[in-house]
C-alpha cells in the first residue's frame, strides 16, 4: 500500500467521523420519538401520536403544570364559581340543567404570523366541530355544548346542555377542537368553505374530499403555513424524518429570564424504531427524548450507557397496565374457569409478584391495585395491596374446587354437569417487547399454583380492532387481556377516559335496565366495558361523580369506588406505568413531573440551556 | 415470436387484475383499521363516533363493494388518500419511500456488481488456487448468513462497540447544512444498510460469474482464440468477459424487482424509511392504499422483468420451444 | 427469497474422468462425494446439529423456559457463579461437564439458559426446515412433472398460475398470509386453532413456506423435462413402444432426481432463513415457543444492555452456519449427482 492510498484512507475515515462529531448549534433543541402525527389538523386524530408534537406549538386555554395544578394558558384565567366565571343553573330537584363558561382570552395572546388570538377564532372552531361533515375525532364532549357566544374580540361565553365536570381541562374536553382548543380561522376559513362548497356539490364524494382538501390541506399536512398559538412557529416538515419549529418573539407566557437564553430552535426527530431511536441518543445525535419512543427500557441500564452525557428520568405516564377478565357468563371457556367469581380473581392476583413482574418488565414502575393512577387527587392511599401469596391462592382455589385430580402439575375440578376441566386460562396482549415478557413471567407464577397460561401475542391492529375487544361475550379473548389503559389525570375519574367499569347509565332520563357500557348484541357490542362486569353501587357512585362539581368531592366519591374495585377485582391492575425520557447535560425545565401534565411538551416556553443563561424552575 | 410477445403483453393486464383482487380481498380479511387506534387516548370516545368515522371512511361496506370503488378510482389514475399519512398514497410512496429504497437497492446492486464481476473472473481464470478457494468460502458465507443478523451485528460492532463511529440507523441526521457535510451525511447513513443488503447479492452474483467464466473459457473459440497466439488479456476481455457477463446482466434484471420488496428486513434493522418497510406497516395496520399502491407496482415489475427474461432465455436456447 | 439463479444457472463443466468401468452410478455419486471436504464437513456437521435437536432436553441442566430473574444478562462462563442465589432452578445438577449454574452462551432478558435455548429453538427451526424443504420439493416436482411432460392446457394454466404466484411481492404475501392465519377473527385459523393448539404457528409457517416455494422446483423441474423431452433417448424409448408412465418414471425422473436432492437441500437452508426472517418480524413462530429467529427479535432491543449482543449472537449465529452447512452439501451433492455421470438409460 503507498503512502498516498494511506493518506486516503485515512482522509476518509476522518470525513467520516466528522459527521459523529458534529455538535448542535446552542439555544437548539434536538428531540428524538418514535411517533409521527399522521397531520397538524387540531380537530382529528390519534392522541399519542399527535399530541406531543402539536404542543410544541400550540398551548390551549388552560394547562396542567409538574404539580398537577391547573394553569391559565391563552385564557387570563381558569373559570370558576368563585369568580363568577362558572355559573350553574339548577332545577326544582337540585339537578343542574345548565351551565355556562365565560372566557376571556389574554390581550397579548396571538397567532404565530402576528394575528391577535380572539372570540371569532373559539366560535369558528366550534362551528366546525360541530359540522356533521367535518371528520373529528371526537363528539364527546362538543355534543355536550349548546352555543359558543361572543361577547367581544377577547371574550366569549360556553353554553352547556349537560352539565360537562371538565370544562377547563385539556385535551379537548372543553368542547371545541381536540387538540389545544382553539384553531385560527383566518387560516382555516377559507379551506372550511371551499370544502363545504365541494361537498355540496359533490355529496356522494365526501369522504374524498374531506381526507383530500381538509386533513389534506397545506396548514394540516405541513406544506403550506402552519399557524400556532405556542411559543415555537412551525418551520418545515419532512415527512418520516424530522419537524422544525423556531421561537417567536411575541408569545404571551414568558419564560424565567430574557427570551433570549432560552431555546430558541427545536427539532423533533422521528425515528420508528426503539433501538435505532436509542443509538442516536447515544451517539450524541439527539439530545432529549420524548416520554412515549423509550418505554420499557431499564432506566439504570440506559443511564449507565449514557454516562456523562446525559440523564435519565423516570415520569408517571398516567396509564395503569392491567389484565382485564372476561367475566361474561355466555363465555363458556371464562365461565367454566369460575371467571365470574371475586374469588379466582383475587386468587391469581395474589399468586402474582408483581414488584418482580414490575422491576422486570418496566423498571421504574410501582404495583398498582386501583383504577386511578398514585398521585392522582382522587387516589385512594389505603387499598389492600393484594401481596403476593401463592399459598393463600392454593387455599382459595381448593376452596372453589380446584385440584390436581390426575398429577400432571395442573389444576382441575369437576363442574356441577359432570365435566373434568383443567385450568387453563387464555392471555392476550400486544407484541409489544414488554408484554411479550410480561406474558412468559406470568406463565411461570401460574404454573407454580397449577394454573396453565395459553399465552397469545396478536397485533394491536388485530386486539383493539371492535370484532375482537367488543366480542368478550362471544370468547373472542377467553381469558385475561392485557392492555393499559389511562387512570385519571388529576380530573378525579369517573371521567370518560379512563373509566371501563361502569356497566349502566343512571344519569340518563329515565334510567333503564339496559347496559349501555357493556357490549353485548342487544346494543350493538358498543360501550367500554370489555370485561362485562356490573355493580350496581359502583354505578350509582359514577353516576354521583359526574355531577359533583366540587373536585374535592368528587374525590371522595371515587375514593369509595376504588374500594369496591378493588374487593371485587374486575380487572386485574398489574403496575402504574412509566416513562424514560433522557435528556442531556444541561436541559432544564423539561420535565413532566405528573400524569397530568399529559406530555413532555406541556412548557416549551421554559426550555433551555443551563449553559446559555437558562434558569431551572420546575 | 412477436405473436408470443404481444400475447404476453396483453396478458399483463388481466393478470394484473387478478393480483390486485387476490390481494386486496386478502387485505380486507384481515380485521381491524386506525379507527380503532383512535379510541385509546382520546377522551370520551364513544361508540357514536366509532360508528360514525366507520361510515365515513366506507368502512362499513362489504369488501367487494370496497374493491370496486378502489378500482373505479384507480383506472382514473386516482390511487387514493393514506391513512396512516393523510396524504395521496401514490405521491407518498413515490415521493417518499420508493427514492429511499431506489437510492439503498440501487447502491447494493452497484457494490455487488463491482466486486462480483472481478471476484468471479478473477476466480474462474485461476481457478483451485487458493485465490479462489478462499472466494468461494466468502461466497457461501454470503449465501447463508441472515441479512437482519448480519445487520445486528454490524450495528452493534461500529454503532455500539465504536461509540457511534457509523450512525445505527435512519436516513440523515437533522440540522446538517452545506453540501459536502450532507453529503458525507447521507454516506455514513448508508454504508452499514448496502454492506448488509448486498452481502447476498455479492455472493450469489461471485458464483455465478465464475460458473459462467468457466463455461466460456472452454469454448471453442476461446480456445482457438488462445492458439492464434493471442495474449491472455485479450482473450480475456475481448472474447470471455462479454459473453459471460450477458447471463449475470439477466440474472440481474431478474433480481430488480425483489429489491423493492425485499429489502424489508435490512430497512428493520436500519430502520430505513423505505418500500419494503412501509408495505409491511400499511398492512399491519389496514392502510389499503399505501399497501395496494407498492403492492401493484412491484407486481408490475415483476411481470416486465419476467417477461424480458423469458424472452431472452427463448432466443438464447432454441431447445425450448414455446407453442 | 426465490432464487432465481437456480433456474437460469449454467450446468457444470463436464468432468474430464470417465465412470470406472461397471461402477454402479450410486458407487460414483459417493466417490464423487467424498472429494468435497467442505461438503463432508457440512454435512456432518449438520448430522451434529439434528442430533442436538433431538436430544435438547436432555443435554443441559436446565429447562428451556425456566427464569432466573436474578441472573439475568449473564455473561457466557463455564463458572458456576459463587453466589448461591444467583443460581436457578435446574432439572438435574449435571450433564457431562455442564454443571447447574454454568451457562457457556449466557443468559437472557429473563435470565433462561442460552444453550438451552438454542438447542430448543433448533428443534423447531430444523423441524420447520425439514418438513417445508422435503413438501416443497416434492410438490414442485410432482407439478413441474406433470406441467413440462403434458404439455398442452395444462401446463398453460400452471405456468400461468406460477407466473401470478410469482408475480405477487413474496415477502408481502407472506405476510398477509401470515397475519390472516394467526388472527382470531378468521374463521379457518380458530379451526387451525382447536385443532392444533400449540404447534398452530409451526404449522402455519410450514404451510406459507410450502405455498410460496414450490415455484421454483416446479420450474426447475418443468424445464429440465422440457429439455429431456426433446432428446433422442425419449425418442428412442417412445420408439421400442414404451408407455407414457414408463417414460416419466423410468427415464425422464431420474435425470431430475439429482436436481431435487440438490434442491431440497438448497431449500432446507431457505426454508430457514424464511422462518428466521418471519419471526424476526414477529409473524413467525410465537413466544413462549422458541425457534431460532424469534430469539434474534427479542434481542434487537437488548443491544445496549451489558451482555446483551449474547442474545443475538448464537441464535444468528447457529442459523449461518445451518445454512452454511446444507448449501455446502448441497453443492457437493449437485456436483456428485451431475446427470452426465449416469451411465445407464
Amino acid at each position: 500500500m503507498t503512502r498516498r492510498s494511506i493518506t486516503v484512507v485515512v482522509g476518509i475515515c476522518l470525513c467520516l467521523s466528522l459527521g459523529a462529531l458534529a455538535n448542535p448549534a446552542l439555544n437548539s433543541l434536538v428531540i428524538g420519538g418514535t411517533q409521527e402525527p399522521s397531520n397538524l389538523c387540531p380537530w382529528e386524530g390519534a392522541a399519542d401520536t399527535k399530541e406531543n408534537v402539536m404542543g410544541i406549538f400550540n398551548v390551549g386555554l388552560t394547562y396542567f403544570d409538574s404539580d398537577g395544578v391547573l394553569q391559565p394558558g391563552l385564557a387570563t384565567e381558569i373559570p370558576s364559581e368563585e369568580n363568577g366565571r362558572l355559573l350553574l343553573f339548577r332545577d326544582a330537584s337540585g339537578q343542574i340543567v345548565r351551565q355556562e363558561v365565560l372566557w376571556t382570552i389574554r390581550e397579548d395572546a396571538n397567532w404565530s404570523d402576528g394575528r391577535p388570538i380572539t372570540a371569532d377564532d373559539a366560535v369558528f372552531t366550534y362551528k366546525v366541530q360541530n359540522t356533521p361533515e367535518i371528520l373529528v375525532t371526537t363528539r364527546a364532549f362538543s355534543n355536550l355544548v349548546e352555543e359558543v357566544r361572543k361577547v367581544d374580540s377577547k371574550t366569549f361565553w360556553i353554553t352547556y346542555k349537560t352539565p360537562n365536570l371538565f370544562y377547563a381541562n385539556v385535551g379537548g374536553s372543553i368542547g371545541l377542537c381536540r387538540f389545544y382548543d382553539i384553531a385560527p380561522k383566518h387560516v382555516w376559513e377559507p379551506i372550511y368553505d371551499q370544502v363545504m362548497a365541494a361537498i355540496a356539490a359533490n355529496p356522494e364524494n365526501t369522504t374524498e374530499i374531506i381526507e383530500g382538501q381538509f386533513l389534506g390541506a397545506p396548514p394540516s399536512t405541513g406544506t403550506g403555513t402552519v399557524v400556532g398559538s405556542g411559543v415555537f412557529r412551525f418551520q418545515e416538515w419532512q415527512i418520516n424524518q424530522f419537524i422544525r419549529f423556531s421561537r417567536r418573539g411575541d408569545f404571551c407566557l414568558d419564560p424565567p429570564g430574557p427570551a433570549e437564553n432560552y431555546m430558541q430552535e427545536v427539532t423533533f426527530r422521528f425515528i420508528v424504531a426503539q433501538p435505532t431511536l436509542v443509538s442516536a441518543i447515544l451517539a450524541g445525535e439527539i439530545d432529549a427524548s420524548d416520554d412515549i419512543g423509550l418505554a420499557g427500557l431499564d432506566p439504570v441500564i440506559l443511564q449507565g450507557q449514557l454516562g456523562n452525557q446525559g440523564t435519565v428520568e423516570v415520569t408517571p405516564s398516567g396509564f395503569i397496565e392491567k389484565l382485564n377478565v372476561n367475566l361474561f357468563p355466555e363465555c363458556a371457556a371464562a365461565a367454566d374457569l369460575l371467571l365470574g367469581d371475586k374469588r379466582t380473581r383475587q386468587a391469581i392476583i395474589q399468586a402474582i409478584d408483581r414488584v418482580d413482574l414490575a422491576t422486570t418488565v418496566f423498571p421504574g414502575a410501582t404495583p398498582s391495585n386501583s383504577f386511578v393512577v398514585a398521585g392522582d387527587i382522587g387516589f385512594h392511599d389505603a387499598l389492600n395491596p393484594w401481596e403476593y401469596d401463592p399459598e393463600a391462592t392454593e387455599a382459595v382455589l381448593a376452596d372453589l374446587g380446584w385440584s390436581d385430580l390426575d398429577n400432571d402439575g395442573w389444576l382441575e375440578r369437576v363442574t356441577d354437569d359432570g365435566r373434568e376441566i383443567e385450568f387453563a386460562m387464555h392471555w392476550v396482549a400486544t407484541t409489544a417487547d414488554f408484554r411479550i415478557r410480561t406474558g412468559e413471567i406470568l406463565q411461570e407464577f401460574l404454573a407454580d399454583v397449577g394454573i396453565k397460561l395459553e399465552v397469545e401475542n396478536l397485533p394491536g391492529s388485530v386486539v383493539f380492532a371492535s370484532e375482537y375487544i367488543n366480542h368478550g361475550v362471544d370468547c373472542a379473548f377467553r381469558g385475561m387481556f392485557e392492555y393499559a389503559e389511562a387512570g385519571g389525570v388529576a380530573q378525579a375519574p369517573a371521567d370518560p377516559l379512563s373509566n371501563e367499569l361502569w356497566a349502566n347509565d343512571l344519569l340518563e332520563d329515565p334510567v333503564d335496565a339496559v347496559l349501555e357500557n357493556v357490549p353485548l348484541p342487544a346494543n350493538s357490542y358498543g360501550g367500554t366495558n370489555i370485561t362485562g362486569w356490573v355493580n350496581e353501587e359502583f354505578d350509582q357512585l359514577r353516576a354521583q361523580a359526574l355531577e359533583e362539581f366540587d373536585i374535592v368531592k368528587r374525590s371522595e366519591i371515587v375514593k369509595q369506588m376504588q374500594v369496591i374495585y378493588n374487593e371485587e377485582l374486575p380487572t386485574i391492575p398489574l403496575y402504574d406505568r412509566v416513562e424514560t425520557v433522557t435528556k442531556a447535560i444541561g436541559l432544564v425545565n423539561y420535565v413532566k413531573g405528573t400524569a397530568a401534565a399529559r406530555t413532555q411538551f406541556w412548557n416549551p416556553w421554559e426550555w433551555g440551556w443551563e449553559q446559555n443563561g437558562a434558569i431551572a424552575v420546575r | 415470436m412477436i405473436v408470443y410477445l404481444i400475447r404476453r403483453l396483453l396478458q399483463v393486464i388481466p393478470t394484473l387484475l387478478v393480483i390486485s383482487l387476490i390481494l386486496y380481498g386478502l387485505l380486507a380479511l384481515k380485521p381491524g383499521d386506525p379507527i380503532d387506534e383512535m379510541r385509546r387516548g382520546n377522551p370520551g370516545f364513544t361508540q357514536e363516533d366509532y360508528d360514525r368515522l366507520r361510515e365515513f371512511y366506507g368502512l362499513d361496506r362489504p369488501w367487494y363493494v370496497q374493491y370496486w370503488r378502489w378500482l373505479g378510482r384507480v383506472l382514473h389514475g386516482d390511487f387514493g388518500i393514506s391513512r396512516q399519512f393523510g396524504r395521496p398514497a401514490a405521491a407518498y410512496i413515490f415521493n417518499y419511500r420508493f427514492p429511499n429504497t431506489v437510492l439503498l437497492s440501487g447502491l447494493s446492486l452497484l457494490l455487488a456488481f463491482l466486486v462480483s464481476v472481478p471476484a468471479g473472473t478473477i476466480s474462474a481464470i485461476r481457478q483451485h488456487t487458493a485465490f479462489d478457494y478462499s472466494v468461494t468460502v466468502v461466497n457461501f458465507i454470503g449465501v447463508s448468513i441472515p441479512i437482519f443478523w448480519f445487520g445486528i451485528m454490524l450495528i452493534y460492532v461500529f454503532a455500539v462497540r465504536l461509540r457511534g463511529f457509523l450512525p445505527a440507523g435512519g436516513l440523515a441526521s437533522p440540522g446538517v447544512v452545506g453540501a459536502w457535510p450532507i453529503f458525507v451525511d447521507r454516506l455514513r447513513h448508508l454504508i452499514l444498510p448496502v454492506i448488509a443488503l448486498s452481502s447476498l447479492q455479492l455472493a450469489q452474483w461471485t458464483r455465478f460469474m465464475r460458473s459462467s467464466m468457466l463455461e466460456v473459457i472452454k469454448l471453442d473459440y476461446v480456445v482457438t482464440a488462445r492458439a492464434k497466439g493471442l495474449s491472455e488479456r485479450a482473450v480475456i476481455y475481448r472474447h470471455a468477459l462479454r459473453n459471460s457477463v450477458l447471463p449475470l446482466i439477466t440474472l440481474i434484471g431478474l433480481n430488480v424487482p425483489l429489491l423493492f420488496s425485499g429489502a424489508i428486513l435490512t430497512e428493520t434493522v436500519f430502520n430505513w424509511p423505505g418500500m419494503g418497510r412501509a408495505i409491511f406497516d400499511a398492512i399491519l395496520v389496514n392502510d389499503f392504499n399505501v399497501a395496494m399502491v407498492s403492492l401493484m407496482f412491484i407486481s408490475l415489475l415483476v411481470l416486465a422483468f419476467n417477461l424480458m427474461a423469458d424472452l431472452a432465455y427463448a432466443l438464447a436456447d432454441p431447445r425450448v420451444r414455446y407453442e | 427469497m426465490n432464487d432465481p439463479l437456480r433456474s437460469v444457472e449454467p450446468l457444470e463443466s463436464p468432468a474430464l474422468e470417465r465412470s470406472t468401468a461397471g461402477e454402479s452410478y450410486w458407487r460414483g455419486v459417493w466417490r464423487r462425494f467424498r472429494r468435497h471436504h467442505l461438503a463432508m464437513l457440512g454435512g456432518v456437521v449438520l448430522l451434529i446439529f439434528v442430533l442436538g435437536a433431538i436430544l435438547a432436553p436432555w443435554l443441559t441442566p436446565y429447562e428451556f423456559s425456566r427464569q432466573n430473574r436474578r441472573n439475568m444478562f449473564a455473561p457466557p462462563s463455564f463458572s458456576v457463579p459463587a453466589d448461591p442465589t444467583l443460581v436457578g432452578r435446574c432439572v438435574r445438577p449435571q450433564v457431562l461437564f455442564l454443571k447447574c449454574g454454568m451457562h457457556p452462551f449466557g443468559t437472557d432478558d429473563l435470565g433462561r439458559d442460552i444453550l438451552a435455548r438454542v438447542l430448543q429453538g433448533g428443534r423447531v427451526s430444523l423441524l420447520v426446515g425439514f418438513i417445508a424443504a422435503t413438501i416443497s420439493t416434492i410438490l414442485g416436482t410432482f407439478i413441474g412433472a406433470v406441467a413440462g411432460y403434458l404439455g398442452g392446457i395444462l401446463d398453460s394454466v400452471i405456468g400461468r398460475c406460477i407466473e401470478i404466484m410469482l408475480s405477487i411481492p413474496q415477502l408481502p404475501l407472506l405476510l398477509i398470509l401470515v397475519g390472516l392465519l394467526a388472527n382470531p377473527e378468521v374463521r379457518l385459523a380458530v379451526l387451525l386453532s382447536d385443532a392444533l393448539g400449540d404447534a398452530k404457528s409451526i404449522v402455519i409457517i410450514i404451510g406459507v413456506i410450502i405455498v410460496l416455494s414450490w415455484m421454483s422446483t416446479a420450474r426447475l423441474v418443468r424445464g429440465q423435462i422440457l429439455s429431456l423431452r426433446e432428446r433422442e433417448f425419449v425418442e428412442a424409448a417412445k420408439g421400442i413402444g414404451a408407455s407414457r408412465g414408463r417414460i416419466i418414471f423410468r427415464h425422464l425422473l431420474p435425470n431430475v432426481v439429482s436436481i431435487i436432492i440438490v434442491q431440497a437441500t438448497l431449500m432446507l437452508g431457505e426454508a430457514i432463513l424464511i422462518e428466521s426472517g418471519l419471526s424476526f418480524l414477529g409473524l413467525g413462530i410465537q413466544p413462549p415457543a422458541v425457534s431460532w429467529g424469534n430469539m434474534l427479535s427479542r434481542a434487537q432491543g437488548f443491544l445496549y444492555y451489558p451482555n446483551g449482543v449474547f442474545i443475538a449472537l448464537f441464535p444468528g449465529l447457529f442459523i449461518f452456519l445451518t445454512v452454511l452447512c446444507a448449501n455446502f452439501l448441497g453443492d457437493g451433492l449437485r456436483d456428485a449427482l451431475d446427470p452426465r455421470h449416469y451411465s445407464t438409460l
